[in-house]
C-alpha cells in the first residue's frame, strides 16, 4: 500500500512561458521585424521610386507633348500650305467676292476638319471669317502671326478666339506672290486631349485664364468632378505670370505640382503654351498618383501578403516544432505527477529517436528502477523479514480495509492477538536463532491452518495476530482451537522437542470495538486475561475494559505521584532471630494519594512495571532508600537499607552509576545499602544480570535474593551470584506451620541458604508460631507483621527506640 | 509713227539702281510724255517663256492691248495662271505654245504662277505707252523716242511702294535719266 500523498495537482503552467509559447513567439517576432524592416524599406524606398516614376512620367510625357504640339502644328501648316495653294481656292479668293470666299473658306476648311478659317489681306485687315460674318475690314486679331509668318512663311500659335483655345496656323495666299492671309483654326477639345492622353499616359487639361484673371477649362480627360476641382485649384493658385508673359514659348516647367483634386493627389505640370489679347492658355498635364503608385501598391500589398502568409506559416510550424517537443515534456510532466501521486503503471511511449525518444526511453527506465526499489521498500515496510509474514502496520491497515468492508456488509470482523507461553524461556536458555526458529515454525503453522483470505502478521516479539474478514461467527471458535492444537504440537529445536503454547485473544466488530486500534486493543487485554488464567483464549469482555480504563488513568496519576512527591518509604524491621536485634530494615514503597489515600504497591507496581514506568520509581526508590539510609547513618542509628531493585532495572547499564553516584552524593558507605533483586528479574537475562551484580558486589553493595523460590533458578547459576542474603518468599512463610511442604520448602532453601554462606531471611512473619519454626530451622532474621508493619522513617525510629530499649530490656534481663 | 517723220529719233538712257547704289536688273521702265498723251500704235507681241521651269524672261513688259504668248520649252506640262487685277486668265495643262495668246488689255502688273511649280513666278506689267524697256543686268536700258520732256517711270516686283517716277528732258542728241528705286525682296520663293 503506497503512503498517503497529498493530492498534487499539476501546476498551472503560465500559457505564456511554456516552451511551446516561447519558440513559437520567438519566431513569430523574429519573422515579424525581419517583415517589418522589408515592408518598411520597400514602402520608403517603393513609394520614393514610385513618387519619382511619377516625376519622371510627367517630365518625358511634356516633352511628348510638346513634341505632339510642335508636330501638330506642322501638320496644320502643311494642311493650310496646301489649302492656301489650292488653285479653286487661290481662284476664289481671287474672285473678291465674299459669298464665295467664306463658302470657299467652309468648303475647304471642312477638307482639312479646320475649326475656322480666316482670311486677312496683307495689309492685316480681315477678308473673310467663318466664325462671324461682321468682322470684315476689321483688324486681324493675331498680327503678330501674320508678322511672324512673312518672316517664317508660316506661323502657329496657340490662341484664344472666343474664349475657347485654337492652334491657329498662319499662312500666305501665295499667287504665287503672297495675296492674302490665310488662318486655319483647330479648336483644341476633349478630343484633343483623349487623343494626347493616349500618347502621353498623362491626364491633360486645357485652361485658360482671362486678363481679369478667371480660369476656364476647356478641354480636359479628367472626369466632370475632377475637371470642376481642377477649375477651383486653378482660381486658388497665386497670379499665374503667364496671363501677363510674353508669347515666347515658356520654358519646361522644372517641378510638378502636388495638386489635390476631388480626394485624389496628381503630379502637375502647366506649362503655358499660349496666349493672346484674351488671355493665356495652360496645359495641364497630370498623372495621378494612386494611378503611379499603383504597380508599387500592388507589389506591397503582395509582400504583405507574402508576409502575413509567412507568418502565419511560421506559427503553425513552429507551433508544431514546438508540439513535437512540449508534447512530450507534458506527458513526461503529466507521468512525473502520477508517479509523485505513486501510480507507476504509466510509461512514455517512446517514439522516434531523437533526444526526445532518448529522454522518454531514460524515465521509463527511472519508472522501473523506482516502482522496484519502492516495491521492496514498501515490503520491507510490510512484512516482518524474519517469518515473512505481514507487520503491524500492514495488519493493522488490511484490518481497516476489513472493517470499511464490513461496515458496508455488516459481517462481523473478528482480530485474535497470540502470544507464546513459554518463549521467553526458549530464547533465553536457547539463544535467539533457536527463538527465530521457533516463530518461523509458528508462523508457518498458522499460515497452514489459515485461509488465504485471512491475516497472519507478527506484531513483534513473540505476539501474532490473525485477521478474520468477513466470515460466519462459528468460524471463530474452529480458527481458536485449531491454532491452539497446532500450536501444541511440540517444535523440533535441534532434534529436541519444545512445547511452546500459546494465549489467543479474541475481540470481533461491531461488538468488541469500533475501530482497527481498538480491536486489536481488546484482543490484546482478551490475550492476557487468557494468559493469566491459563485458558488458552479468551474473548473479549466488556468488564475487562475497566481494568484497561483504571489502568490508563492511573498511569496519569502515578507520574504526577513521582513528580509531586507523593511517593514515600516504610520502612520495615528485620528482627535477628539469634539476639533479636535489629541492624538492618527493608524500604517499601507507599503511595499517598492525595484522594485514595495509602495505595498498597501491589496496587500499582505491577502496572508500572507493564507500562515501564516502573523505572522512574524504582530510580527514586533507590535515592530516597539511600538519602534515608544516609541520614541515620550519620544520626548513628546503625541501620543498613535494603531497597527493591526491579528486573528492568538490572538490566540498565546505568544502574551502577546511578547506585554509586547516590552513595557518593549522600556519603554513605556501601555496606549500610542492600539491594534486593528477585529471583525472576535476575533469570530474565541471567548474564547480564550476573554483570551488574558483580559490580554492585565490587562497589561494596549487600545483596540479596528476593522472593527466593518462586524463580527456576539453577542452584549452579545461583552459586556464581555475589550475593549475601536470600529472602524466603511470604507465600510459603504463610502457611509453613500448617503445610508439611511449604515446612520442608523452607528448611531445605534455609539450609541451602547457609550451605552456600548466604543470610537467610524470611518474610511475611505474622504469628509467634512462625517465629519459633524459624528460629528453629535456623533462619537468620525474619520481617513481618509480627513485628511492625513497614513505618515512616520517624515512626520507625520510635519503633526503634522502644524495641531497642525492650531488647536491651530483655538482653538485660537474659544477662541477667 | 506719224511723229517719228516730224520730229528727230532721240534715245533714252535709263539706270535704274537701288537705295544702296547697285544697279537693278530686270526693272521695268516705261516712259510718259510730260504732257499730251503717247502716240497710240499697233503693240508689239511678247513671248514669256517657260524654260526649265522657270518663267523666261522673270519680268516682261508689253504695251496695252499686246498679246503675249507662252510657249512650254520643258518636256512637263505647266499651268500658267494669274489672279492680277489687269489680267485674270490661266493656260490650264499644256505642252508647247497655247492656241491664242493672251491679250493684255488693262495697263498694270501681272502676276504670273504655275499651279502645277509653285515657285515659278514671272511678271507681266502693261503699260500705256510704247516707249518701255526692262533693264539689262548692269541696270541700264536704252530707249528710243522724239526729243522732248518726259516722266520715266520705274516698275520693280519686288519694288517697295509705288512706282518711280522720274521726269527727264530728251533732246535731240540723246537724254539720261538715273532712277533709284527701294526694293525689298520676298523672303524666299525658293525652288523645291
Amino acid at each position: 500500500m503506497p503512503p498517503p500523498v497529498t493530492p498534487a495537482k499539476p501546476p498551472a503552467r503560465p500559457a505564456l512561458h511554456s516552451l511551446q509559447a516561447r519558440i513559437v513567439l520567438f519566431f513569430v517576432i523574429l519573422l515579424v521585424t525581419a517583415q517589418g524592416v522589408l515592408m518598411f524599406l520597400v514602402s520608403v524606398s517603393g513609394e520614393r521610386i514610385a513618387r519619382n516614376r511619377i516625376d519622371q512620367e510627367l517630365a518625358v510625357g511634356e516633352r511628348v507633348f510638346r513634341n505632339l504640339v510642335a508636330q501638330n502644328s506642322r501638320q496644320l501648316t502643311d494642311a493650310a500650305r496646301v489649302l492656301a495653294a489650292d488653285f479653286g481656292f487661290r481662284t476664289a479668293i481671287a474672285t473678291r467676292d465674299l459669298e464665295t470666299i467664306v463658302s470657299v473658306l467652309g468648303n475647304h476648311g471642312r477638307r482639312i476638319d479646320a475649326s475656322v478659317l480666316m482670311l486677312a489681306s496683307l495689309d492685316g485687315r480681315m477678308l473673310a471669317d467663318t466664325l462671324h460674318e461682321d468682322t470684315r475690314g476689321a483688324a486681324f486679331p493675331f498680327p503678330e502671326l501674320i508678322e511672324a509668318a512673312q518672316r517664317d512663311r508660316q506661323a502657329s500659335r496657340v490662341v484664344l478666339i472666343d474664349g475657347k483655345p485654337y492652334q491657329l496656323v498662319v499662312v500666305p495666299v501665295l499667287a504665287p506672290v503672297p495675296i492674302a492671309w490665310i488662318a486655319i483654326g483647330f479648336v483644341i477639345d476633349d478630343r484633343v486631349a483623349a487623343d494626347l492622353k493616349a500618347v502621353t499616359s498623362l491626364q491633360l487639361s486645357f485652361a485658360s485664364q482671362a486678363r481679369d484673371g478667371a480660369w476656364t477649362v476647356h478641354a480636359s480627360t479628367l472626369d466632370a468632378p475632377v475637371r470642376g476641382a481642377l477649375t477651383t485649384w486653378l482660381a486658388s493658385r497665386k497670379a499665374e505670370p503667364a496671363a501677363t508673359a510674353p508669347a515666347a514659348p515658356p520654358p519646361l516647367s522644372s517641378m510638378p505640382d502636388a495638386v489635390d483634386l476631388d480626394g485624389e493627389r496628381y503630379g502637375t505640370l502647366s506649362p503655358v503654351i499660349g496666349s493672346g489679347p484674351d488671355g493665356a492658355v495652360v496645359a495641364l498635364l497630370q498623372r495621378s498618383v494612386r494611378e503611379g503608385l499603383e504597380p508599387f501598391v500592388r507589389l506591397r500589398n503582395l509582400l504583405l501578403g507574402l508576409a502575413l502568409a509567412s507568418i502565419v506559416l511560421s506559427i503553425a510550424g513552429s507551433f508544431l516544432i514546438a508540439r513535437t517537443v512540449s508534447r512530450p515534456v507534458n506527458r513526461l510532466t503529466e507521468i512525473a505527477r502520477r508517479v509523485h501521486d505513486g501510480d507507476y503503471s504509466q510509461r512514455v511511449e517512446v517514439t522516434g529517436q531523437d533526444e526526445i525518444g532518448e529522454l522518454g526511453r531514460g524515465f521509463n527506465h527511472m519508472l522501473d528502477g523506482i516502482s522496484q526499489r519502492e516495491a521492496e521498500i514498501l515490503r520491507l515496510a510490510f512484512e516482518d523479514t524474519l517469518t515473512g509474514l505481514p507487520n503491524r502496520a500492514m495488519f493493522l491497515d488490511r484490518l481497516q480495509q476489513s472493517l470499511r468492508q464490513a461496515r458496508r456488509s455488516h459481517v462481523p470482523v473478528t482480530v485474535m492477538v497470540l502470544d507464546l507461553d513459554r518463549f521467553k524461556l526458549i530464547n533465553d536458555s536457547l539463544g535467539h536463532t533457536a527463538g527465530d526458529q521457533v516463530l518461523r515454525d509458528v508462523a508457518s503453522r498458522l499460515r497452514d491452518v489459515l485461509r488465504e483470505s485471512d491475516t497472519v502478521a507478527r506484531l513483534g516479539g513473540d505476539e501474532f495476530a490473525i485477521l478474520l474478514p468477513a466470515g460466519p461467527a462459528d468460524r471463530v471458535g474452529q480458527v481458536v482451537e485449531r491454532v491452539l492444537r497446532v500450536l501444541e504440537a511440540p517444535i523440533l529445536l535441534e532434534e529436541q522437542p519444545v512445547d511452546v503454547g500459546a494465549s489467543i485473544g479474541v475481540a470481533s466488530w461491531p461488538e468488541d470495538g469500533d475501530d482497527a486500534d481498538e480491536l486489536l486493543r481488546h484482543a490484546d487485554v482478551a490475550m492476557y486475561v487468557a494468559k493469566r488464567a491459563s485458558s488458552g483464549h479468551a474473548r473479549y469482555d466488556r468488564g475487562f475494559d475497566t481494568t484497561s480504563q483504571g489502568q490508563l488513568s492511573l498511569l496519569g496519576e502515578l507520574r504526577r505521584a513521582v513528580e509531586q512527591d507523593e511517593l514515600c518509604l516504610h520502612y520495615q524491621p528485620k528482627v535477628s532471630l539469634a539476639d533479636g536485634t535489629v541492624g538492618r530494615v527493608e524500604a517499601l514503597v507507599r503511595w499517598v494519594h492525595p484522594a485514595r489515600g495509602m495505595v498498597p504497591p501491589g496496587e500499582f507496581i505491577p502496572f508500572a512495571e507493564q507500562t515501564g514506568y516502573i523505572r522512574q520509581i524504582s530510580r527514586w526508590v533507590i535515592a530516597e532508600g539511600i538519602r534515608q539510609a544516609a541520614q541515620w547513618h550519620r544520626e548513628g542509628l546503625g541501620i543498613a537499607v535494603s531497597i527493591n531493585v526491579a528486573a528492568r532495572d538490572l538490566m540498565s547499564s546505568d544502574l551502577v552509576a546511578f547506585v554509586s553516584g547516590m552513595l557518593a552524593q549522600h556519603d554513605v558507605p556501601a555496606y549500610q545499602v542492600c539491594l534486593e533483586i528477585t529471583e525472576s528479574g535476575v533469570m530474565e537475562d541471567p548474564a547480564r544480570a550476573l554483570e551488574t551484580l558483580a559490580r554492585l558486589h565490587e562497589r561494596g553493595l549487600r545483596l540479596s535474593i528476593d522472593d527466593f523460590g518462586t524463580g527456576y533458578s539453577s542452584l549452579a547459576y545461583l552459586k556464581k551470584l555475589p550475593v549475601k542474603e536470600l529472602k524466603i518468599d511470604r507465600s510459603f512463610v504463610m502457611h509453613m506451620v500448617e503445610d508439611a511442604d511449604d515446612a520442608a520448602i523452607v528448611r531445605s532453601t534455609i539450609e541451602l541458604g547457609h550451605n552456600m554462606g548466604l543470610e537467610v531471611v524470611a518474610e511475611g512473619v505474622e504469628r509467634q508460631a512462625e517465629v519459633d519454626l524459624l528460629a528453629r530451622l535456623g533462619c537468620d532474621e525474619v520481617q513481618g507483621y509480627f513485628f511492625s508493619r513497614p513505618l515512616p522513617p520517624a515512626a520507625f525510629e520510635e519503633w526503634l527506640a522502644v524495641h531497642r530499649a525492650a531488647a536491651g530490656e530483655a538482653a538485660g534481663a537474659s544477662v541477667a | 509713227m506719224l511723229l517719228s517723220g516730224l520730229v528727230q529719233a532721240a534715245t533714252l538712257s535709263v539706270t535704274v539702281n537701288d537705295a544702296a547704289g547697285k544697279p537693278v536688273p530686270e526693272a521695268v521702265v516705261f516712259v510718259m510724255p510730260a504732257s499730251g498723251r503717247p502716240p497710240a500704235g499697233a503693240p508689239r507681241p511678247a513671248v514669256v517663256e517657260q524654260v526649265n521651269r522657270e518663267f523666261v524672261p522673270f519680268v516682261v513688259p508689253v504695251q496695252v492691248g499686246a498679246s503675249v504668248s507662252f510657249p512650254n520649252r520643258d518636256t512637263i506640262r505647266h499651268h500658267v495662271f494669274s489672279f492680277s487685277p489687269a489680267k485674270v486668265f490661266d493656260l490650264k495643262l499644256y505642252t508647247g505654245v497655247p492656241a491664242n495668246p493672251v491679250v493684255f488689255d488693262k495697263p498694270g502688273p501681272v502676276v504670273l504662277g504655275c499651279n502645277i511649280h509653285d515657285w515659278m513666278v514671272g511678271f507681266v506689267y502693261a503699260v500705256e505707252t510704247p516707249w518701255f524697256g526692262r533693264t539689262a543686268g548692269n541696270g541700264g536700258t536704252a530707249i528710243e523716242l522724239p526729243a522732248g520732256e518726259y516722266e520715266v517711270r520705274v516698275w520693280h516686283p519686288w519694288q517697295r511702294g509705288d512706282v518711280a517716277r522720274e521726269r527727264v528732258k530728251v533732246d535731240a542728241a540723246a537724254g539720261r535719266a538715273t532712277v533709284r528705286i527701294d526694293l525689298a525682296p520676298p523672303a524666299s520663293a525658293q525652288r523645291r
